[in-house]
C-alpha cells in the first residue's frame, strides 16, 4: 500500500474520531460562569485541530495520489505482528486468574519460538527460570506483587 | 548546610553510587544492542525503580541515559551499526578505523569524547539550571501556557518529517490526555461511567506500549535485527587513546559539547542532529576536511562529545521549567511524578537537595561513564551476541510488569496494549510518536494554564499578549512553525532527488 492510500486511511479514520470527540465534548459545559472556560473548552479545541489537520492530511493524499498516479497495491495481512498482540491480549487476560508464574511461563515459551525457533530447545529452560527469577525478584527484591493465585 | 552541598552528598552517598555505576553498566549494555533504544531501556528498568528511594531511583535511571549514548558508539564502530540513533555520526569515521584494525582506539576516542561532552553539560546543568528556575519563578500563567505551547509545536516540527502529521500526533495525545477529571473543576469528562478512567490514562503505562511493543514486534517479526555477529575482545590492544590522538580531539570536542549542550536544551532537536552538525562544524574547522569519513580522531570525538552533551542540555528543560525536550527526559518525568516529586522552578525552592542531588548524579553518571566503558569494554562487548530467544521474551514480561506495578491494575496492562497497537499503526502510517508522548506530559499544565489565563482575562485573548515572556515563547512557537512549513517541501524534494539518484 503506498503512502498516499494510507495518508487517506489516517485522514478518515482520524476525522471520525475527532468528530466524534467534538459532539462528545459540545456535550460538556463550555463555559463554567461568564467569560470562564468550562470543562468542554479545551477538548473542543483539541477536536478543532483534529479536524482540520485531518482534512490537511486528506488533502495531502489525495495530491499525493493523483502525483503518483499509481495503484493501490495488494494489502498483505500482517500476521505475524497481529498473532503476537493476540498472544500478548491472551497474557492479559489470563493473568488475574491464572496468575503471573503460571501464565508468565507458556507466553515466555511463545514469544522465544516466535523470535529464535531455531535456538529454542537451546535456551528452552529460560523460559521456567526467568519469569521464576523475575517474580521472586519484584516479590522479594523490589515489594511489588504480581498477580497469583490465592492457592500458590 | 546549603542545598548544593546536601545535594552533592546525597548524590555521593554509597547507595546512590551503587545506583549510578549500575545505571551505567545498564546504560552501555542497552546502548550497544542494536534494536533497543536507551527509552526501551529506562522503561525496562522503571518498574524497579517505583519503590526505590528517589535519590537512588533517578541516579540509577540517569546512569541509564548518560551511558546508554556511549554504549550506542560501540556497535557503530565495531559494526558499523549504530546502537542508538545518535551513534550514526559516530559510524562514519569509527567503523573506518575499527576496520583498519584499530578497534581499541577508536572506541577509547569515543568513551573520552562522551566524557568530555558530559562533562561540559554538566558545567551547563549546574550554572544554567538553578538561575532558569529563578527566572521561571517569575512566570504567569498566560507565560507558562506560551511555553508549554512553544514546546509542544517545536517538536511537531523538528520531530516530523510532515507538520501535519507531528500535529496530528499530537491532537491525538490532547486528545488521550483530556480523559478523566478535568484539571480544574474536577468534572469527569469521556469516561463512559468507566471508573478506570475517572484518574485519567497514566502516560507511563502509554509511553510503555508506545515505545516498547512496537519495537519489540519489529525485531521480533524479523524486521529489525537486534543480535549482531560477536566480536573478540582480544582484539582490541590499547584502549586509552594516546597523547596524540588527545590533542587531535581537542578542537572537535570543544566544538561538539557546546552544540550538543545547546541542541539539548531545544525540545525535539536531540542527540543525532547534534551529532551531525558538530560532525560538519569540525570537518568545516580542520585543516584536511577531505580525510573525514577515512577514521580519523576528529571524526569520532566531534559527534560523540555532542550526543552525550545532548543528555545535560535536555535535562535543563526537565528540571527547571518541567518541559521534556526528548522520550527519555519524558520518561524520567514520568518518573520523578510517581516519587511525587514534580520537577519545574518550584522544585529547586521545594526540593532544592533533591535538584541538586540529581544534578550530582549526573556528574557520577559521566564518572562511572568513563571509567565502566574503558575497564569493562572487553566483557561488554560479549552482550552484542546475547541470544534474541531470551532478550525479547523478557522485555515482553517487564512491560507487562511494568505497566502493571504502576497502580496494581490489569486495566493499565490493557492500556499498555491498546497503546502499543496504537504505535504500530502510527509506525505504519510515518506518523511521529514523539509529539504524542509530549503531549500526554504537557497536556494537562496547557489546559490548566490556557483556561487560568482566560479566567483571569475574562476570556480576553489578549493577556497572552502582553507579558514580553509569553510574547516571546508565542513568536518562538509561531517561527518553528513557520520554518517547517518552508522547510518541508525542500525536505520532500531531497528524498525524492534520493529515491530518483537510487534508481
Amino acid at each position: 500500500m503506498t503512502m498516499p492510500v494510507k495518508n487517506i486511511i489516517a485522514a478518515i479514520t482520524l476525522m471520525i474520531v475527532g468528530i466524534g470527540y467534538g459532539l462528545l465534548a459540545f456535550r460538556l459545559p463550555d463555559r463554567a460562569s461568564i467569560g470562564v472556560p468550562g470543562p468542554g473548552f479545551f477538548p473542543e479545541l483539541v477536536a478543532g485541530l483534529m479536524v482540520l489537520m485531518s482534512a490537511a492530511l486528506l488533502v495531502k493524499g489525495l495530491t499525493g495520489l493523483r502525483q503518483s498516479n499509481m495503484a493501490t497495491g495488494q494489502i498483505s495481512f500482517p500476521g505475524k505482528p497481529c498473532g503476537l498482540i493476540v498472544w500478548f491480549g491472551l497474557l492479559i487476560y489470563l493473568l488475574p486468574f491464572l496468575g503471573f508464574l503460571i501464565v508468565s511461563i507458556p507466553f515466555f515459551a511463545g514469544i522465544m519460538l516466535q523470535s529464535d525457533p531455531y535456538r529454542f530447545r537451546r535456551f528452552a529452560a529460560g523460559a521456567v527460570l526467568i519469569p521464576v527469577v523475575l517474580y521472586y525478584l519484584f516479590r522479594d527484591g523490589f515489594h511489588i506483587l504480581l498477580p497469583s493465585v490465592p492457592w500458590m | 548546610m546549603d542545598d548544593v552541598a546536601l545535594g552533592f552528598f546525597q548524590a555521593a552517598q554509597i547507595s546512590s553510587l551503587i545506583a549510578t555505576a549500575a545505571g551505567v553498566l545498564l546504560g552501555l549494555v542497552v546502548g550497544m544492542i542494536p534494536g533497543m533504544t536507551i527509552s526501551t531501556g529506562i522503561i525496562i528498568v522503571l518498574p524497579m525503580t517505583f519503590t526505590m528511594d528517589p535519590n537512588i531511583s533517578i541516579a540509577l535511571l540517569l546512569g541509564l541515559y548518560v551511558a546508554g549514548m556511549t554504549g550506542g558508539s560501540f556497535s557503530a564502530i565495531l559494526l558499523n551499526i549504530p546502537g542508538t540513533p545518535s551513534a550514526s555520526a559516530t559510524a562514519l569515521d569509527g567503523f573506518p578505523m575499527a576496520n583498519r584494525g584499530e578497534k581499541g582506539r577508536a572506541l577509547g576516542i569515543a568513551i573520552v569524547a562522551s566524557f568530555v561532552g558530559g562533562l561540559f553539560s554538566f558545567g551547563c546543568l549546574y550554572l544554567i539550571s538553578p538561575f532558569l528556575a529563578s527566572v521561571a519563578l517569575d512566570f504567569q500563567a498566560p507565560d507558562l501556557f506560551a511555553l508549554v505551547f512553544f514546546g509542544l509545536t517545536v517538536i511537531c516540527s523538528f520531530a516530523a518529517r510532515s507538520l501535519v502529521k507531528g500535529l496530528l500526533s499530537m491532537a491525538i495525545g490532547l486528545l488521550i490526555v483530556s480523559i478523566g477529571q478535568d484539571p480544574i473543576m474536577g468534572t469527569a469528562r469521556f469516561t463512559f461511567g468507566d471508573t478506570n478512567l475517572l484518574s485519567g490514562i497514566h502516560f507511563l503505562t502509554a509511553m510503555i506500549g508506545l515505545f516498547a511493543i512496537p519495537q519489540l514486534v519489529e525485531n521480533i517479526c524479523g524486521q529489525s535485527e537486534i543480535s549482531a555477529p560477536s566480536v573478540k575482545s582480544q582484539e582490541f590492544g590499547r584502549v586509552f587513546p594516546s597523547w596524540g590522538d588527545l590533542k587531535r580531539m581537542l578542537v572537535p570536542m570543544m566544538i561538539g559539547s557546546p552544540i550538543g549542550s545547546f541542541l539539548g536544551v531545544l525540545p525535539g532537536a536531540g542527540g543525532p542532529i547534534a551529532a551531525f552538525i558538530s560532525y560538519d562544524y569540525a570537518k568545516k574547522a580542520n585543516k584536511s576536511p577531505d580525510q573525514f569519513g577515512t577514521g580519523i580522531p576528529e571524526g569520532i570525538a566531534a559527534p560523540e562529545s555532542a550526543n552525550n552533551a545532548v543528555t545535560g542540555g535536555a535535562l535543563i528543560p526537565m528540571m527547571t521549567l518541567g518541559i521534556p525536550g526528548d522520550p527519555v527526559t519524558a520518561i524520567l518525568i514520568g518518573a520523578l511524578l510517581v516519587h511525587g516529586l514534580a520537577p519545574g522552578p518550584l522544585l529547586f525552592i521545594e526540593r532544592a537537595d533533591f535538584a541538586y542531588g540529581l544534578i550530582f548524579s549526573f556528574f557520577w553518571a559521566n564518572i562511572f561513564n568513563l571509567i565502566l566503558a574503558l575497564a569493562g569494554i572487553g566483557v561488554l562487548i560479549k552482550v552484542l551476541s546475547t541470544p534474541r530467544a531470551l532478550m525479547m521474551p523478557t522485555i515482553a514480561i517487564l512491560c507487562v510488569i511494568g505497566s502493571y506495578a504502576l497502580r496494581n491494575s490489569f486495566f493499565d496492562v490493557w492500556v499498555m496494549l491498546g497503546f502499543g497497537v496504537l504505535g504500530l499503526v502510527m509506525r505504519w502510517i510515518n506518523m511521529p510518536v514523539v509529539p504524542l508522548l509530549l503531549a500526554l506530559v504537557l497536556g494537562r499544565p496547557l489546559e490548566e494554564h490556557l483556561r487560568i489565563s482566560l479566567t483571569s482575562s475574562q476570556g480576553d485573548l489578549m493577556i497572552f499578549f502582553q507579558s514580553p515572556f509569553s510574547l516571546f515563547f508565542l513568536g518562538l512557537a509561531a517561527l518553528s512553525v513557520i520554518w517547517s512549513v518552508f522547510l518541508e517541501p525542500r525536505r520532500e524534494r531531497a528524498r525524492q532527488a534520493k529515491r530518483t539518484q537510487h534508481i
